[in-house]
């Protein structure tokens, strides 16, 4: 247990170093190693630029942006007691792209994060106030319901603007749907990082309550939580992390319902582990398929394409090798 | 292109081979047209008067509106390419529907219906022309699309009388820039087709298609002399030139980064547009041009209204 | 001590309270049983008790503490709930499981200690499975699983115990043992243990006091001798009850019409 923890741990970074040896522009390992020396120093050179400021944000976004998703992923599945749901179930993706459509054709001013964050932020809160029954509760199933609810009203919206633009301008509006890190600079990295790490912090702080909460609302009243005010501050760092990765990266599905699974299976299903785990194998994750977008073709793929191509596959073998730890029976 | 051509005066009969490759004939003059596609060449042919039916898209083209401010009082939006609002659409009885090959279910869904389409999808300056001309046949205006061709061709002319003698090697490397800062248009479409022209070497020459996502590492190590930015892209030359991932490209080094202004592909407008890249490629060999004037007398000749007022709705 | 003095409970729009005007009182260290048939309104009474459903009438005493307004570490520092066989979503092992008793004792944003896992440990071995420690909760038997709910409330170490029907989902010889050890648990730790059961015989091998409740009323609560007979269980369930005695026992069986 104690390897396998520490191999988990390690492999974000492990990939990061790989990751920073490939790329298009054609720099050999040696050349890396003394750009990075020369970077450090001071000294720039078209390569320093390839390596310090294209290579690496990009791998530190796509690592943040994993880390976000893949905790966002088991906070939701834990606290809506579902092991079928991840950060789009509650409408945060939907509305997150209607917040960054409605921002780009309306009120550019406005930041794009801060755009996703309210748009998922809406979405969720509307879900949650339909979802609320009169004696103040909330139903497990009547929030995944209202979840798809706010989701559908949403899409719908989205596709109202998109219907009133012009197809050849409509690229400008949708590309980050298509979730990318074409654009990842270090600006970046560190706009999505706050609000990454805004997110993912309180979970890890009340990660162990995660446990108890999983057991069910009475339960865990039973053993002295207060569920609802948890569920509250969980969706909401939830919905933090996954929005602030969708504004950088675009929808990038998979990560979030895929890792805290495999984690689960390697590590099992406690929280103290599964979340700190989660966040390394997301980032892991994420850097490797992105590492796989922009170097498997001359294009740049988007990863969105690559995480449900690899994951679909690897979910179904992991599935059938060890389907009963997967689905807890 | 056209295949032949029968009948008399009043009513000939004109076969068209179209993208689909499929030939669909029609008898001409057509008086009730309907423009998914290419409606820009409306102002060349002038047709207002038989097109019955156009992209919603087209009652805010800034050059329909600067020609003929009130031309959506006669003529009627039927939807879009990709949005065919059928029942609209049958209500004018069009005996030709002009779009474009990117929804063939629509064109599919018309002609099953009896509908004579023809679908179009100009790659390059020539195919332009072709089906410049079709419009001309359809609305029986031939001279006056010759005489706009005339226009475009002494401007293409022009750039190659003063470029062609460039060596290959002093060939500036050009790129194309779409919707994000990482989509370049590649070999296919009219933009390559106005580089060769110029005389520019389009860096994604390499990419077999219209537009292709490349990392941004490839385009340093492209290191193109010159960009060009689409004009409807959310990002300008200041946010290239002010991104320090750029820093080692030759175009940042240059400041040689520009907007092109919001423009159709599929329309004379390329022209003038041409002469203004090549303008910004090589600036030695067209000093002795006035480009804002010569694009004014080309708007003026072509549209009969100054480059002014196509702007002035623009924006 | 549990002291329920006037409860109801009416849900939203109902014609009708499912409990009325409740009382009775479990002294400290005592086994009491809730002996009803469905639709009683045993399950809602047991809620309103556990503080688990809000606006119930009445008042509720834990320890001579009254109910309304403790928040929910305070009524589960008084209180621990072992609930109806349930399958949870993940698989934790039941050590993970008796830990998240120790949830009231535990910092806001504090783990569980090593001594809180010795706590959940020592609780396990209380009821004889300690064993089972590193096996996940799903894959043991329902008795078994039963027997590890009780070690969560154990580890929870709150003087009063409630166990909601926990012999429905066992057989025979499991649903003996569990009570079994719930009687010994209780008596050697000095527990008040309130339960709901189905079976009067259950109830009088294994508790010190048993309530009746029909159609939301109280209709007898005292030592078993006394409240368990013919007469009162005919009325309770609405069928003819016959008696037979052996080796000092009394077992209950219906009658056939």
């Amino acid at each position: 247990m104690r390897t396998k923890t520490v191999l988990i741990i390690a492999a974000p970074f492990l990939a990061a170093l790989l990751s920073l040896f490939l790329g298009a522009y054609g720099i050999s390992p040696l050349q890396v190693l003394s750009a990075l020396r020369d970077g450090l120093a001071g000294v720039d050179s078209p390569e320093t630029a390839i390596i310090l400021d294209i290579r690496l944000p990009r791998i530190v976004l796509a690592g943040l942006a994993g880390l976000a998703l893949a905790t966002s992923g088991a906070t939701l599945q834990a606290v809506l007691r579902n092991p079928l749901v991840d950060p789009f179930i509650l409408g945060i993706s939907s509305g997150a792209a209607f917040g960054c459509d409605l921002t780009i054709g309306f009120a550019p001013f406005i930041p794009l994060q801060a755009a996703a964050f309210l748009g998922g932020g809406l979405a969720v809160l509307v879900a949650c106030l339909i979802a609320r029954t009169g004696d103040g509760g909330m139903s497990r199933l009547s929030l995944v319901l209202s979840g798809v609810i706010v989701s559908a009203f949403f899409s719908a919206m989205v596709s109202l603007i998109k219907f009133f633009v012009e197809p050849m301008k409509l690229q400008s509006i949708v590309f980050w749907l298509m979730g990318s890190f074409s654009l990842a600079e270090w600006s970046q990295a560190r706009s999505a990082g706050i609000g990454i790490l805004l997110g993912c912090v309180p979970v890890l702080l009340l990660r162990w309550r995660l446990n108890v909460i999983s057991m069910g609302d009475e339960e865990a009243r039973a053993m002295g939580i207060n569920v609802s005010r948890k569920r509250v501050v969980f969706i909401a760092a939830a919905t933090l992390a996954a929005t602030s990765a969708v504004a950088v990266s675009g929808i990038i599905g998979w990560v979030g319902l895929m890792v805290p699974h495999l984690v689960r299976m390697l590590a099992g299903p406690d929280h103290r582990r599964l979340i700190p785990l989660t966040m390394a194998g997301g980032a892991t994750f994420m850097i490797l398929a992105d590492t796989v977008a922009r170097n498997l073709t001359d294009f740049d793929i988007p990863v969105g394409i690559i995480t449900a191509v690899a994951g679909a596959p690897f979910f179904v073998y992991l599935m059938k090798r060890n389907g009963k730890e997967c689905w807890g029976r | 292109m056209p295949l032949l051509s029968v009948g008399d005066l009043r009513a000939a009969a004109l076969t068209w081979r179209d993208k689909t490759g499929t030939d669909v004939t029609v008898r001409v003059p057509v008086k009730r047209a309907v423009l998914y596609e290419t409606y820009e060449l409306l102002p060349v042919t002038g047709a207002w008067d038989r097109v019955a039916g156009i992209s919603r898209f087209a009652l805010e083209n800034d050059l329909l509106r600067a020609v003929k401010p009130d031309f959506a009082r006669a003529i009627h939006s039927t939807g879009s390419a990709m949005d065919v609002n059928a029942e609209a659409l049958f209500r004018l009885r069009p005996d030709v529907i002009i779009t474009w090959t990117s929804n063939p279910q629509a064109v599919r869904f018309l002609r099953a219906r009896g509908l004579t389409v023809i679908a179009v999808y100009p790659e390059s300056v020539r195919e332009l022309y072709d089906v410049m001309r079709l419009q001309g046949r359809l609305f029986g205006r031939e001279q006056r699309v010759e005489s706009v061709i005339g226009e475009m061709e002494r401007i293409f002319c022009m750039i190659h009388s003063r470029t062609a003698s460039l060596p290959p090697s002093a060939r500036k490397k050009v790129l194309w820039l779409s919707s994000k800062q990482t989509t370049v248009a590649g070999r296919v479409g009219v933009n390559n087709d106005l580089f060769g022209i110029i005389k520019l070497e389009n860096c994604a020459g390499s990419v077999n298609g219209r537009t292709a996502d490349v990392p941004l590492e490839r385009i340093a190590a492209w290191n193109p002399d010159l960009v060009f930015i689409w004009g409807n892209a959310r990002y300008g030359p200041a946010d290239i030139l002010a991104n320090p991932q750029w820093r080692h490209v030759n175009a940042v080094k240059n400041r040689a980064v520009y907007k092109a202004p919001k423009w159709s592909t599929w329309s004379p407008r390329i022209a003038p547009i041409a002469l203004w890249i090549a303008s910004k490629a090589y600036p030695e060999r067209f000093r002795d041009v006035n480009v804002d004037s010569a694009i004014d007398d080309f708007y003026r000749k072509v549209y009969g209204i100054p480059y002014g007022k196509v702007t002035r709705i623009a924006n | 001590m549990i002291r329920v003095e006037g409860l109801s409970f009416r849900h939203h729009h109902a014609p009708r309270a499912v409990v009325e005007d409740v009382s009775f009182t479990v002294d400290n260290g005592r086994i009491a049983v809730l002996l009803g048939p469905n639709g009683s309104g045993k399950t809602t009474l047991f809620k309103c008790i556990a503080g688990l459903w809000k606006s119930c009438g009445g008042t509720v005493r834990l320890d001579g503490r009254e109910t309304d307004g403790l928040s929910f570490r305070e009524r589960a520092l008084l209180l621990a709930l072992v609930p109806q066989d349930h399958t949870p979503p993940f698989p934790y092992t039941a050590l993970e499981t008796v830990l998240m008793g120790r949830a009231p004792h535990v910092g806001l944003y504090a783990s569980p200690s090593a001594r809180d896992v010795d706590k959940a440990r020592a609780a396990l071995e209380t009821v004889g499975v300690g064993h089972l420690a590193d096996r996940p909760y799903t894959r043991v038997s329902g008795g078994e699983r039963q027997l590890i709910l009780i070690a969560r409330a154990l580890a929870q170490e709150s003087p009063i115990l409630l166990l909601d029907e926990p012999t429905s989902h066992l057989d025979f010889r499991n649903q003996h043992a569990v009570l079994s050890w719930v009687r010994r648990v209780a008596g050697d730790k000095g527990l008040t243990v309130l339960m709901t059961l189905h079976d009067p015989n259950l109830a009088a091998h294994f508790a010190h006091q048993v309530v009746l409740l029909k159609e939301g009323c109280v209709i007898a609560d005292g030592i078993p001798e006394q409240v368990l007979n013919e007469g009162s269980l005919e009325q309770l369930y609405g069928v003819g009850i016959g008696t037979v005695a052996d080796a000092g026992r009394r077992l209950f069986y219906p009658r056939s019409a």
